[in-house]
């Protein structure tokens, strides 16, 4: 009979079974946190055997070789067991998880072996590993990891029924990081003795059975008694014992409807924030929009009577870039606190560092993802990992959608997918178009001329100058007077002195006052365009941090919508308009530009708050 | 052996005192590192404050030599587009002649553009935020400002 078959720091079996559904789960054991395999051995039989109980089978891996030839020794376990999938070694693990792809999650201070990893890896594509260190050759990209403070170990866990976490003690600092993050954001811990006056809100391990109800998480530690109690309470954030630093208090702001933080990304045009006034607007009733832009458009939200706070980008902070990050997340956690929002909304193709480094300390706000899908074919699909972290990714439809061929398509085949995932209709501005004498007495256009448009996108790009010099000529020599339209962000430039410019937000209420227009194929312009049946000539920005503009541009040249001129060809721009005004035109389905996903959008936001 | 940013101004005498001007007495009050700072308070008029800008950056220059960069925030709250052009411009030409003055542009006008185009740091408050987030936040707010551009002086402008 063996005395003490459990090590001390490791959860009693019962209570780890409790409030298991089977759901998500595996399990690392350590092998090496046992006295000796028999000690292991009866562990393990016994947790088996609790498992076997429960209403749903729940999946076990072994986490190293050794581990597993321990399991196959178990009396009865591996033939027993493996019919209720239960337990499930290796070699067998394959075929299994092809035909019911469990989410697996890791969960281990130490490096889990690497063979393992790289079997579950080829078996899974829900492998979700919380790890301290990067583990080698291991393509990490089909899985979501933890390696930094940016993902707080609470909104990691948050999806599991448990958690057992293991301290390594060669990689002490790292893990111990982890055990900080679970203590600041309420996941129960077990600590040694030592720490139990240190640290407020700790289990020992001889108080486990009087766990409060409503923790669905637990972690278990076990700490290197090396850790330095100073250290700990500095990280903590403790001033004096028992204390821990709280969130600033709110401020004024009413508490009747939930705030959301709408979040645009630095893009090099204005289609975030066109996407994110529209779901702001949509959901008016539901909740409370403020928002905290990279982009410098800040005029036409506070033109809307909407809250907004910037984040000048890095370039204006003049600091070094992980510095600049921090400063970053010190304003926007700032802004979190101070308005109460309870998610975040953040439209962009990358998750900001600055954005997760804010977040990872305030694990209690959702995440969502606004994700526009139609990125090129070629580019670099790991920011799509990301979606791992998110609470919902959202993605607003697309017209063109059947052209996607870029890596959002199938992001969640090939990544750890998000808790949910909403598409909707194509979102854009609903501002009513002006009659067209209305637009021309504004502007100041002659009424018996013909004017184009030229949208032709940010002028982030070297080229923009030259594009807009091949562009003006052409359209002149078409036999239109070409009036540019210049975007909020746009930087001062200079321009031809017969060249009439139009700065305005948003475009789409004056497209009625023109004859043509010459637009880049961004999302919002093709959309609004499309959608006031304005005749168009796409000239797709084709440049590879855009999204897919040749492929939308081509499908509106396919179903008859408009026409297409790629940069290489600008100089026979002239001879396409030509042809363009001989050949009869299609438009849009009426059908297809009643449907407006911004109000879908925000419904969904409601449930994600709700969840 | 550096110079260091030692000098006070004159404070220009004032019947009215801004908001801004009591949360900057007290983040000095409360910043012992930041004892140096100087505050200016001034009168509306644009001129009078170029005039006023024009003196704190001599000031700031007039150690001979200074290895200091000295960051000044730039309270450009209530001034109008053309007014808050006019000051950007004037800082602009100021900083050109003297280059270890850095404006901190610290402003509430929605239009960026021409402080981008400067490339400053520069804070943007929303007008609104007073109103809806209440004036503890912006007291904090700008406390973290001096500690995160680690402001030498503060020139404000008098409402």
């Amino acid at each position: 009979m063996l005395a003490s078959p459990v090590p001390q720091h490791a959860l009693p079996v019962q209570r780890l079974c409790e409030g298991l559904n089977g759901r998500e789960l595996a399990i690392a054991l350590d092998i090496l946190d046992f006295e000796s395999q028999k000690h292991f051995a009866r562990y393990v039989a016994e947790l088996l055997r609790q498992l076997e109980s429960l209403a749903q089978p729940c999946p076990i891996y072994p986490a190293c070789q050794a581990t597993r030839k321990i399991l196959q020794k178990i009396k009865g376990g591996r033939g027993r067991l493996a019919k209720k999938n239960l337990l499930w070694p290796l070699k067998e693990t394959k075929t299994t998880i092809q035909k019911k792809p469990w989410p697996l999650l890791a969960i281990s201070g130490s490096v889990v072996e690497k063979k393992c990893l790289v079997a579950w890896q080829k078996f899974s594509r829900h492998v979700r590993l919380i790890c301290p260190d990067q583990p080698k050759k291991i393509n990490t990209a089909q899985m979501a990891w933890i390696h930094s403070p940016l993902i707080s170990p609470e909104r990691a866990l948050r999806r599991s029924q448990h958690a057992v976490l293991y301290d390594y003690p060669k990689k002490i600092g790292l893990s111990r990081r982890m055990l900080y993050g679970a203590l600041r954001h309420g996941v129960q811990c077990v600590v040694p003795d030592d720490l139990r006056n240190t640290v407020p809100g700790v289990l020992l391990p001889s108080k486990l059975g009087q766990k409060k109800k409503g923790t669905t998480t637990a972690a278990l530690l076990k700490l290197h008694p090396t850790h330095s109690v100073k250290e700990f309470r500095k990280t903590l954030g403790l001033s004096s014992a028992g204390k821990v630093e709280k969130a600033k208090p709110a401020g004024r702001l009413p508490n009747t409807q939930p705030t959301v933080m709408l979040m645009a990304s630095n893009g090099v045009g204005m289609g975030h924030l066109t996407r994110l006034l529209a779901i702001a607007d949509a959901g008016k009733n539901k909740f409370r929009s403020i928002f905290m832009n990279y982009s410098a458009a800040i005029e036409p939200v506070a033109n809307k009577g909407y809250l907004v706070f910037h984040i000048p980008s890095l370039k204006y902070l003049g600091v070094r870039e992980h510095i600049g990050q921090l400063l970053q997340a010190t304003d926007i956690r700032a802004v979190l606190d101070v308005t109460q929002s309870c998610a975040v909304l953040y439209d962009g193709n990358v998750l900001p560092s600055a954005l997760m480094m804010a977040l990872a300390q305030r694990p209690e706000i959702r995440l969502l993802w606004l994700r526009r899908g139609m990125w090129q074919r070629h580019t670099e699909p790991s920011p799509l990992a990301q979606q791992a972290w998110c609470d919902a990714v959202l993605e607003p439809g697309e017209w063109a959608g059947r052209c996607d061929a870029g890596p959002t398509k199938n992001a969640s085949k090939k990544f750890v997918p998000p808790s949910v995932q909403h598409q909707t209709s194509p979102i854009m501005s609903d501002e009513t178009l002006m009659s067209r004498t209305k637009v021309r007495k504004k502007l100041g256009l002659n009424k018996n001329k013909k004017y184009a448009l030229l949208m032709l996108g940010g002028d982030y790009f070297d080229d923009h100058q030259a594009v807009l010099k091949l562009v003006l000529a052409q359209v002149k020599k078409a036999g239109y007077v070409p009036v540019l339209a210049e975007w909020m962000i746009a930087k001062a430039a200079r321009y031809p002195r017969d060249l009439s410019v139009i700065r305005h937000y948003p475009f789409r209420p004056l497209f009625s006052g023109f004859d043509l227009a010459i637009s880049a194929a961004g999302y919002n312009s093709f959309h609004e365009l499309m959608a006031t049946r304005t005749p168009t000539i796409f000239v797709p920005n084709e440049h590879a941090r855009m999204d897919d503009q040749l492929a939308r541009a081509t499908f509106a040249l396919q179903q008859g919508w408009a026409g297409l001129c790629r940069k290489d060809c600008l100089s026979s721009l002239a001879s396409i308009i030509e042809r363009y005004e001989t050949v009869r035109r299609a438009y849009a389905p009426a059908d297809l530009i009643k449907q407006q996903g911004a109000a879908r959008l925000a419904s969904h936001i409601v449930d994600a708050l709700n969840a | 052996m550096l110079d260091k940013p030692s000098f006070l101004m004159a404070k220009k005498s004032s019947k009215v005192v801004s908001p801004l001007v009591v949360v900057a007495r007290k983040i000095l009050a409360d910043r012992p590192l930041f004892t140096e700072m100087t505050l200016k308070v001034y009168d509306p008029a644009v001129t009078e404050t170029q005039q006023q800008i024009d003196v704190c950056a001599a000031g700031c220059l007039a150690p001979e030599q200074s290895l200091f960069l000295y960051r000044v925030g730039v309270f450009m709250f209530g001034l109008n587009a053309e007014h808050h052009e006019q000051t950007v411009t004037h800082l602009k030409l100021l900083q050109k002649k003297k280059k270890n003055f850095l404006p901190v542009i610290i402003t509430h006008q929605p239009n960026l553009r021409s402080v981008r185009a400067c490339g400053w740091p520069y804070e943007f408050f929303h007008e609104q935020t007073t109103l809806s987030v209440g004036e503890e936040y912006l007291l904090e707010r700008l406390a973290h400002l001096c500690w995160k551009w680690r402001l030498t002086h503060h020139v404000d402008w008098m409402l």
